[in-house]
């Protein structure tokens, strides 16, 4: 029997890229089907109206909605709406080849040792299902070493309670270079006996191979970078794997269907390219890496013979224990007029990155036990200007118009820099969070959309307001005015894992500790829904790492070429 | 249980705040505007046309989304949202050619059918609190009623005041490719600096 490919990759972003990389590499042939456009270093510009505020880099929320379910505000049930009606719960983010890894900040933190077993080390959590993990953090050390090379992570590593074990003595990139303010928040936070450190970001501080380092524009999330200094999936391996010559990749591939046959095998990926037609690829094995929500939308969608509720669905569980960071946010101004003297100078610096990050809180203690925490960052509030100059709109007292808005514009533009942070709390989760397939809404294919039920966990929340009360009083010890924050922003739409949960029991998860489909053994899921848990900060690092290290385990599987 | 949209007249902002967010990023505000553009925008650095330098002529906008009335609304409701005072330097919807604007987006198809809604439903509403006091439209009051009407229609609805100020801030500090902020006048107010790919 001949096939298309030796391995089909469904999604590019950071689970895809990875293992069309290294599969390239070993010599086998390779096709990754991408929803969305091939869009190169030249194709991005730092145009917020275009960038960030239409349909170039996801698709119209019209033509291709999520239904969002979450708690009614009185009552017991849920209440849904699709997510056109309300775009801050769009769930796309970064249609294109390369997926999210394009539009992310590449805020970079590896998972502790704790997050691999959080169920031995803290115990049950009612209403939520917290499980440990199949592998260890020593499985996966390796792999997030490789990443820190093969991505590109730049960083410097100094002491704090919850610094990583790490094999390498430090990040083969120095840090990005720093605005001044991020000594401050060193000094504000060791008054308060809290350990703020260098965030690693996947961003290059210097050239590397075919990319270039970083230009300090300061318009990273949200935005395609045009030097290829973000370790995008695209610019750090996706080049790479079609410069082997045996990887074909295909953008403007909707894939709505796995084929599977009377064994149950995954036999071919069909997908409807731009012309709008039905086309379809065979290969030896099929990798989903579609993003959290869509993998599972489509393994449930993929009905066969074999597989009644969907692929690889026999525990039922695809969709289930869906996960997001529970954000948490907060702000205080720095004007100008109120620093003087080198202090003065320095916050007028117009160097883009404080990164800094905070992880004493990783894991809280609350009535005398452990509950799991998470990581606060410390930055500049994000430069995109028609967001700021939009959200000076709404005052404390409602809507703000007139001289009284032209006034805030003033101060807020010209008066000083906003110093944010953000914090990222585990999610917990359980039954009240999934994905399911719409029964009545269809999205521009034809096809059922995602139906996403959301219910934070009360104690992921309070951990999240527990960061957020820590993290304030940093912003008013250096010298913030007005510092306030908010712990109950919500979920973390362009961080979503789970829905495939990984390890040992085919009744208790969806996927082997290889990341292989218990009942489908040619079939492979590599985004973050293998994911149990969230791991309290953004989790695209560990999504890289895990890739690649299933990646190793698809090549054995595949053997040598033609062997 | 399910609901469309939220009811008109509530702000959605204000509706659906504390549910999700775009983090790693400083919270990337809610995107309200996502329809296909027919064409991408033209690229790179379009900021000093020389026609749109200060004083020089220009004709006057003909609307191609909207009617003549409801533009003529809609260019003194934004007027009055962000007056502009040019003696001082600051330029408001009038300088930054936010009707004009909003019009384009609406004739290019790029705001959300329920926006649109929003927008064209509160411009009739200013209309019709004008002729209650006796003017022929909201653009025939003088400036003190214009405020007293736009206050009220803000009061009662919020989305309307939602989506114009999307619009709005577009243009006030949006790609001048795009058709607002021409020369780039919103960014020098507040000394924003574009870069290769503005801003």
């Amino acid at each position: 029997m001949s096939f298309d490919a030796d391995a089909c990759v469904i999604g590019s972003g950071a689970g895809g890229g990875p293992v069309a990389l290294r599969l390239a590499e070993a010599g086998l042939s390779v096709v990754v089907l991408e929803k969305g456009p091939h869009l190169v270093e030249r194709d991005f510009t730092k145009d917020e109206i275009a960038e960030c505020r239409r349909t170039k880099l996801t698709p119209s929320l019209r033509d291709e909605p999520h239904v969002i379910e979450v708690p009614e505000e009185d009552g017991p049930g849920f209440t849904s709406f699709p997510s056109h009606a309300s775009p801050s719960w769009n769930l796309w983010h970064g249609c294109l080849v390369g997926g999210a890894t394009n539009v992310m900040s590449g805020f970079f933190h590896r998972m502790k040792p704790i997050d691999f077993r959080l169920r031995s080390e803290l115990g049950p959590v009612a209403g939520a299902d917290v499980a440990d993990w199949p592998i260890t953090y020593e499985d996966l050390e390796p792999w997030y070493a490789l990443v820190e090379r093969e991505v590109g992570v730049s960083g410097r590593v100094t002491p704090h309670p919850f610094a990583d074990r790490r094999s390498t003595l430090d990040f083969p990139f120095a840090p990005l270079a720093e605005h001044p303010v991020a000594g401050w928040v060193d000094r504000a936070a060791e008054r308060l006996g809290q350990h703020a450190f260098p965030l690693p970001r996947a961003i290059l501080s210097e050239p590397s191979g075919a990319r270039a380092g970083c230009r300090y524009a300061g318009f990273c999330g949200g935005y395609g970078c045009d030097t290829g200094a973000k370790g995008s999936s695209r610019a750090a391996l996706l080049v790479r794997a079609v410069a082997t010559g045996r990887c074909d990749v295909r953008p403007r591939a909707m894939v709505v269907r796995v084929e599977s046959d009377a064994r149950g095998r995954a036999v071919a990926a069909e997908y409807v390219d731009e012309h709008g037609e039905l086309r379809r690829v065979t290969a030896r094995v099929f990798v989903i890496a579609c993003g959290a929500i869509e993998s599972a939308r489509l393994l449930l969608a993929s009905t066969g013979p074999k597989h009644p509720r969907g692929l690889a669905n026999g525990s039922g569980l695809v969709g289930k224990n869906l996960l997001f960071s529970v954000a948490g946010a907060g702000h205080g101004e720095l004007p100008f007029d109120a620093f003087h003297g080198e202090r003065a100078r320095e916050l007028r610096s117009r160097a883009p990155f404080v990164n800094r990050a905070v992880q004493d809180g990783y894991v809280l203690s609350r009535n005398g036990r452990r509950v799991k925490g998470g990581t606060t960052h410390y930055l500049f509030a994000h430069p995109n200007p028609i967001d700021r100059a939009v959200s000076l709109a709404y005052g404390p007292g409602g809507p703000v118009w007139g001289k009284a808005l032209s006034e805030r514009l003033v101060r807020h533009f010209r008066g000083g820099r906003r110093l944010a942070f953000e914090v990222f709390a585990e999610w917990l989760p359980g039954p009240d969070t999934r994905v399911t397939l719409d029964p009545s809404v269809r999205d521009r294919f034809g096809r059922p959309v995602a139906r996403v039920r959301v219910r934070r966990h009360p104690e992921a929340d309070a951990a999240c307001r527990e960061l957020v009360e820590r993290a304030v009083p940093v912003l008013r010890e250096l010298g913030a005015r007005d510092a306030r924050g908010d712990g109950d922003v919500g979920a973390s739409t362009n961080l979503a894992g789970g829905t495939c949960r990984f390890g040992r029991d085919p009744a208790r998860s969806v996927l082997d500790p290889s990341c292989r489909a218990h009942d489908v053994e040619n079939l492979f899921v590599t985004d973050g829904s293998f994911l149990p848990s969230g791991g309290g900060a953004p989790f695209t690092w560990t999504i890289y790492a895990n890739a690649f290290r299933v990646a190793d385990v698809i090549a054995r599987q595949l053997g040598t070429p033609g062997g | 249980m399910s609901r469309r949209s939220p009811p008109p007249g509530r702000s959605r902002r204000a509706l659906l705040a504390g549910g999700a967010a775009a983090v790693a990023s400083a919270l990337l505000a809610a995107r309200v505007l996502r329809r296909e553009a027919p064409s991408p925008p033209p690229r790179g650095r379009a900021t000093t046309e020389p026609s749109s330098s200060p004083g020089a002529k220009r004709e006057p906008y003909r609307p191609r989304a909207l009617a003549d009335g409801p533009f003529r609304t809609l260019e003194s409701a934004l007027a009055r949202i962000l007056p502009g005072s040019p003696v001082a330097g600051v330029p408001g919807a009038s300088e930054v050619l936010a009707a004009a604007y909003v019009d384009g987006v609406l004739a290019r198809g790029e705001l959300d059918p329920d926006a649109r809604v929003d927008l064209e439903r509160g411009l009739a509403r200013l209309d019709e609190l004008a002729r209650a006091r006796g003017a022929a439209s909201f653009a025939a009051l003088d400036e003190p009623a214009q405020d007293a009407v736009v206050s009220a229609v803000v009061a009662q609805d919020g989305a309307w005041f939602d989506a114009v100020i999307d619009v709005l801030m577009e243009a006030l500090v949006g790609d001048p490719s795009h058709g607002g902020n021409p020369g780039g006048i919103g960014w020098a107010w507040l000394g924003i600096e574009p870069g290769v790919g503005a801003p």
